[in-house]
């Protein structure tokens, strides 16, 4: 096992490839500090006037709203940043796993050495595991890095608008604390992500499928999630996207640590439920290529 | 002594073709095994069974005593292979895709890794990409990853295809030395017949997932060999008489001399019986068949048309 995975790692690292996911998403953390940097103005007006109005018009509000701390509580409130791009980097990585392998015969190269599948498949799912907790780690250290640089420390500041929590004020440690937690979070997200992109991933017979299906899944699942039908509310407590939509409420002032826990049970089950699936497609798949 | 690869009624289907049709195979220690067949015959088929990547619907197979595929990681390193076209991870040295292959074989040393690449002539090149080797560098270093774990055993798929001359000949003497030097023993399917009459000790030949032929190439050439090429004086006059031997199945008139078909090794009686006539006998020399003529009638007799390919 031990062998399979410096394996593993070492192909995986040593990927130009791998590295383009880090390149897009350090793009991406630094087009929305360099909005947030110049709308700040603008922003800060409105949300102060909001929050005055929200007092009663009782108190003057001064202070600096638009911080460092402020760039990936965007980005993780945004959703798209990490629903659809980052789960789909993570899906493309893992999808590509076996089945890229498949199709090119290194999978077949592989096997012909006394290793076993099972141990192929754990490999790549720690690599990959470890993969989508990096990227999803990094999108959230590099919109804070580069919020410091242009936008400065402070507190973070923000409009409970969703939950009706009025304006919410966290001390900048304790902010930072909170979002580390809810970018790990998020990592156990990417993990279930990567753990059913690995499963169709032994069953397709190509990359790209393998991570299409699953961002179709997830948008499937995202779609159903908001859906207002009675019929698919039913379902909706049993969905990925609903328990990752919890994770975000750990910057709450008071979360609801039941909620969350329940949450990581559910997206834990979720990626469970990928790897098993990914060790007995593996197990019994023919190389036929 | 125990068949290094033994098959009985081994079988394969994919939907409702048949790929290997109760195929009963043995292949002894020190042989040098070429296994040959015209395209679909099921070789590769045959090979990733051997190698535990497909399984088997029917009949058993068993590799260095351990059985298929149940039992392949108790003969892991003990097996060395190269299914089909090398493939590699581009991205990476030749010597670095060796390094990973190894590590999973339980891992061996940097010399190890030196001496293979030395034994298929990569030396120069083990630092270069994968992605820029030619064809024929794959091959070798497809060649040099089966031999990584200095195997007992080598299953090579075609490991002559996309060789230069040159690289053919140094992969015939390097499948000699590692049966001589090495005592491995060499299971390799080819659809170089010319190379299979040079490399090979035994050949086995399948036709629609069957082994119709199984055999030494001594045996299978010499067996072949009653046919003789005859200069006379007179060629009309001597297809006469030959017609009239009981041994002579036929005759054929070619330019200056006629070839005679032998039921039998009796080229001298055939000299005699021709003198015997007066007919001024000028030279006699025994047609020998080459393993690609034994190939085609098989095949033939097989009902198969086409070349022995892939």
């Amino acid at each position: 096992m031990w062998a399979a995975l410096r394996v593993e790692f070492s192909k995986f690292y040593r990927h130009r490839a791998t590295y383009a996911g880090f390149v897009l998403l350090l793009g991406l953390s630094g087009l929305v500090v360099y909005a947030a940097a110049k709308d700040a103005r603008n922003h800060e007006r409105r949300a102060k006037a909001e929050i005055q109005r929200s007092l009663g018009g009782d108190f003057i509000v001064s202070g600096k709203i638009m911080t460092a701390a402020f760039v990936p509580r965007a980005i993780l409130f945004a959703k798209l940043p990490v629903y659809v791009f980052l789960a789909a980097m993570v899906a493309m990585a893992a999808g590509g796993a076996v089945a890229t392998e498949y199709s090119s015969g290194t999978l077949r190269t592989l096997l012909c050495r006394p290793v076993r599948r099972t141990y192929v498949v754990l490999a790549k799912w720690l690599v990959n595991s470890t993969h989508a907790v990096s990227l999803t780690l990094f999108l959230g250290a590099t919109g804070l890095g580069i919020g410091y640089i242009f936008l400065g420390g402070g507190d973070l500041v923000w409009i409970d608008m969703q939950r009706g929590g009025g304006f919410q004020i966290v001390p900048e440690l304790e902010a930072i604390r909170n979002l580390t937690f809810a970018y790990l979070l998020q990592g156990l997200s990417m993990i279930a992500i990567a753990s059913i992109a690995l499963c169709m991933s032994c069953a397709v017979g190509r990359g790209a499928t393998a991570a299409g299906i699953t961002v179709g899944f997830l948008l499937l699942s995202g779609m159903v999630a908001v859906m207002p039908f009675e019929s698919l509310e039913k379902i909706q407590p049993y969905l990925l996207t609903t328990h990752m939509a919890a994770f975000e409420h750990v910057l709450d002032k008071a979360p609801d640590w039941a909620e969350i826990r329940k949450a990581v049970l559910w997206v834990s089950g979720y990626a469970a439920t990928g790897l098993l699936g990914a060790i007995v497609i593996m197990g019994r798949r023919e190389i036929k290529c | 002594m125990e068949p290094v690869i033994r098959t009985s009624g081994l079988t394969k289907r994919f939907g409702k073709r048949v790929a290997v049709d109760g195929l009963d195979l043995e292949v002894g220690p020190g042989e040098i095994f070429g296994f040959l067949g015209p395209n679909g015959a099921g070789k590769s088929t045959t090979i990733r069974l051997l190698l535990g990547l497909l399984r088997p619907q029917g009949g058993e197979a068993w590799v260095l005593g351990a059985r298929l595929p149940g039992e392949r990681l108790r003969v892991g390193d003990r097996v060395g292979a190269m299914v089909e076209s090398p493939a590699f991870y581009d991205y990476l040295s030749g010597r670095r895709n060796l390094e990973l292959l190894a590590r999973l074989s339980g891992g061996c040393e940097r010399k190890r890794i030196d001496e293979t690449l030395e034994l298929v002539g990569l030396s120069d090149r083990q630092h270069d990409r994968v992605g820029g080797y030619s064809h024929g560098m794959r091959q070798r270093l497809g060649i040099a990853q089966a031999l990584l774990p200095k195997p007992e055993l080598i299953i090579l798929d075609e490991p002559a295809t996309g060789l230069d001359p040159q690289g053919l000949v140094e992969v015939r003497e390097l499948m000699r030395h590692l049966r001589d030097d090495e005592n491995m023993t060499i299971f390799l399917s080819s659809h170089l017949l010319h190379e299979v009459e040079l490399i090979c000790t035994d050949v086995g030949v399948v036709s629609g997932g069957k082994l119709i032929r199984r055999g030494k190439v001594a045996d299978l050439l010499a067996r072949s060999t009653a046919q003789a090429d005859v200069q006379v004086d007179d060629l009309s006059r001597a297809v006469q008489v030959a017609g009239t031997l009981p041994y002579v199945t036929g005759t054929e008139v070619r330019d200056s001399w006629i070839r005679v078909t032998l039921s039998g090794d009796l080229i001298a009686d055939l000299n005699h019986d021709l003198v015997g006539a007066g007919l001024r006998v000028s030279a006699l020399t025994p047609a020998r068949s080459s393993l690609e003529e034994i190939y085609l009638t098989l095949m033939a007799e097989s009902g198969h048309v086409g070349g022995p390919t892939g």
